[in-house]
């Protein structure tokens, strides 16, 4: 009797049944599908048949008791069509949203897929409503753990993370900070809540194409910073009370939702986009050497020169000025801010007021370490511990400078990067290593990616200025900075 | 009328200033000698490699007045190095003004130092380090260098460097 009436509710509703389609994406980049859908009562339905094949299941489906079955990894849930419950490894549970039957195919809610079916035969599948996606299977986590460590006026917050993760913090709210970490997968809920603490809450949140981190601050008289940390790798967040006399004013970073948040890297379209500067340009001749050849033809020459080799490589590249005219400073940056682009290198030769100067050399920028930051790695050495005190290289320094650019977040990945290019020009090229090292450069300050300078050779020393003018010398420094890039691509983990 | 007003806020400050400091030298110090003397300063110009800094000693007459002696022996580095080192800000350069607050020493310099520089970043770092230096050197009260150029804050001097900043000596060797 029951079933009757069910058939009956399922006949009624399917007078308000609209079709369409949803979106299907694979965490572990297959290509995405679309996927037929119904929608009925604000419900978005997708066939059983399609869910148990998306999650890697049997099913089967019985006629004459319009039920379908789907099993898999030990477990079974049986689908009765227009039932109230559905039946769990032979425990009743009630249905979950609404279920239509349609030409012997059972529909049901693609949130109940998500958040009922997928857990039951411990598979993942998050459905996004807002977008009509469904995302199937989740990557390894990369978010690990949380550690808290309190002391007076103080707390920090490690994120312990599988490789190097991007983020972004912005103030939301009353003191309520959000920090977004696009790619991250929670290994559990990394929440906690803290009756005392500086940091009164933590809410950790999954969401299909990263993680969203919701910090509440017991006040707003709190400073705080973020960082990247290596050795382990993580995310830190220090906060600590203001001491008004230390720190100057308290600046939130204006909430900057740049390009790259759009254009993540996600698992259906991966991006490889370089954005190369060559440095000066039209009225601007940079360093000129002692026989008249300029800095700015130079740079130019070798800035082709790696294009072309990173786009036979199958990355993207563009270029801020891709002939002789003035492009100012601003210009580039945005430039490399405003194309979605994965890494940033300025090209550039050097000059100085002794001809016998000479090398190359690679720099990544670094603000001066100011008081506030010098309270912080006061703060770090006193024993939140970034990292070991064995493993400080001069790059892990870095990790406790400060954050008022927006390169700061990019720190890691720009010294290492700079690293690569160093160590790829020393063995390609005929000159004396500088090295790597740091200072403001203004064209790198605004710039919201990883990103480094390099500086090619002294053209204001004679042989190196021959150099700079010689074809397969500029192909030589291309070379090693696409190979450097080509490098960092393979170990940076998103 | 608009544009008097700025006019007036400096010629207001200028006064001030000098009220201000009318009061110090009032107060009578003790048996300051009243003629100048000469002191051996330490200027810092490049290391013929751009490796760093490389010092000069000098004698330059000094008064009793900071801000002229920061003017002093800033003069006396845009005047070029005499053993060997290299020229780090372009001999063409004046100095407007010097004031220091705080422990900050404000030099603001004639546009030359944009216009006559000449380099790339090895050049460049070294102008900076070599001001920053040369002031710390001689002048422990001073522990930030601030660069303007007619007047105004600038971003950079040779396009490389962010230097609209208080620049210390820590972080320019």
């Amino acid at each position: 009797m029951r079933f009757w009436l069910g058939l009956v509710a399922i006949v009624i509703l399917a007078c308000n049944v609209k079709a369409g389609t949803i979106e299907v994406l694979y965490a572990n980049g297959r290509p995405p599908e679309h996927l037929d859908a119904r929608e009925a009562r604000g419900s978005v339905l997708i066939a059983a048949d399609d869910v148990a094949r998306l999650l890697n299941l049997e099913s089967a489906w019985d006629h004459n008791l319009k039920r379908m079955t789907l099993t898999g990894e030990g477990h079974k849930l049986e689908i009765l069509a227009g039932a109230s419950v559905w039946v769990i490894d032979g425990r009743t549970v009630p249905a979950s949203g609404i279920t239509l039957l349609e030409d012997n195919t059972v529909f049901i809610s693609a949130q109940a897929a998500a958040s009922v079916i997928a857990p039951a035969f411990g598979r993942s599948l998050m459905w996004e409503a807002d977008s009509n996606r469904l995302i199937v299977g989740l990557p390894s986590p990369n978010i690990l753990d949380l550690q808290v460590n309190s002391m007076k006026g103080r707390m920090s917050l490690r994120f312990v993370t599988e490789g190097l993760l991007r983020f972004q913090l912005l103030p939301a709210g009353t003191n309520q900070l959000e920090m977004h970490i696009p790619g991250g997968v929670l290994s559990r809920d990394l929440g906690f809540e803290s009756e005392g603490g500086l940091v009164r809450k933590v809410e950790t949140h999954q969401e299909a194409d990263g993680v969203t981190v919701t910090i509440s601050l017991a006040d707003y008289n709190l400073n705080y910073n973020v960082f990247p940390a290596r050795n382990p790798a993580g995310i830190v967040m220090l906060v600590h009370e203001v001491n008004l006399s230390e720190i100057p004013e308290p600046e939130l970073r204006p909430p900057r939702r740049l390009a790259w948040q759009e254009k993540i890297p996600s698992a259906k379209e991966k991006i490889d986009l370089v954005v190369i500067d060559p440095g000066h340009g039209g009225e601007n001749f940079g360093s000129v050497g002692p026989s008249g050849y300029t800095e700015k033809e130079a740079n130019l020459a070798i800035a082709l020169n790696l294009k072309e080799m990173l786009e036979s490589n199958g990355i993207e590249v563009i270029l801020t000025r891709n002939q002789d005219r003035f492009v100012d400073l601003e210009t580039r940056t945005e430039v490399a801010n405003s194309v979605g682009a994965d890494l940033f290198v300025s090209i550039h030769a050097n000059g100085y007021g002794n001809s016998s100067a000479s090398g190359f050399e690679v720099y990544f920028l670094s603000p001066p370490l100011d008081d506030e930051a010098r309270v912080v790695a006061a703060m770090e050495n006193a024993g939140i511990g970034v990292v070991a005190a064995e493993d400080v290289s001069p790059s892990d320094d870095v990790a406790f400078i400060l954050w008022d650019t927006a390169q700061n977040e990019f720190v890691a990945e720009s010294s290492y990067l700079a690293q690569l290019v160093d160590e790829e020009l020393a063995l390609r090229l005929p000159i004396k290593n500088r090295g790597v090292k740091q200072a403001d450069f203004v064209v790198l300050k605004g710039v919201y990616l990883p990103a480094i300078l390099v500086e090619t050779a002294f053209i204001t020393n004679p042989q190196e200025e021959d150099l700079l003018k010689d074809e397969s010398f500029q192909k030589q420094v291309a070379d090693a900075v696409a190979q450097a890039i080509l490098r960092f691509k393979q170990d940076y983990r998103r | 009328m608009k544009k008097a007003i700025p006019i007036i806020i400096v010629i207001v400050a200028v006064a001030a200033y000098f009220v201000l400091h009318q009061g110090e030298k009032g107060v009578p110090t003790k048996q300051q000698p009243a003629l100048e003397h000469y002191r051996e300063v330490t200027l810092y110009y490049g290391a013929s490699d751009a490796n760093g800094l490389v010092a000069e000693a000098r004698r330059v007459e000094i008064s009793d007045q900071l801000t002229d002696n920061i003017r002093r022996v800033i003069d006396e580095l845009v005047s070029g190095p005499r053993n060997g080192g290299v020229a780090t800000i372009p001999s063409s350069t004046r100095i407007r003004a010097v004031f220091a607050n705080q422990g900050i020493a404000y030099i603001d310099f004639s546009r030359d130092i944009v216009d006559d520089f000449s380099g790339g970043t090895a050049a460049e770092y070294t102008l900076v380090s070599s001001l920053v230096q040369t002031i710390a050197a001689n002048f422990p009260e001073i522990d930030g260098v601030r660069i303007l150029v007619e007047g105004e804050e600038a971003t950079t001097i040779g396009g490389h460097l962010y230097i609209s900043t208080v620049l210390r000596p820590k972080d320019w060797r």
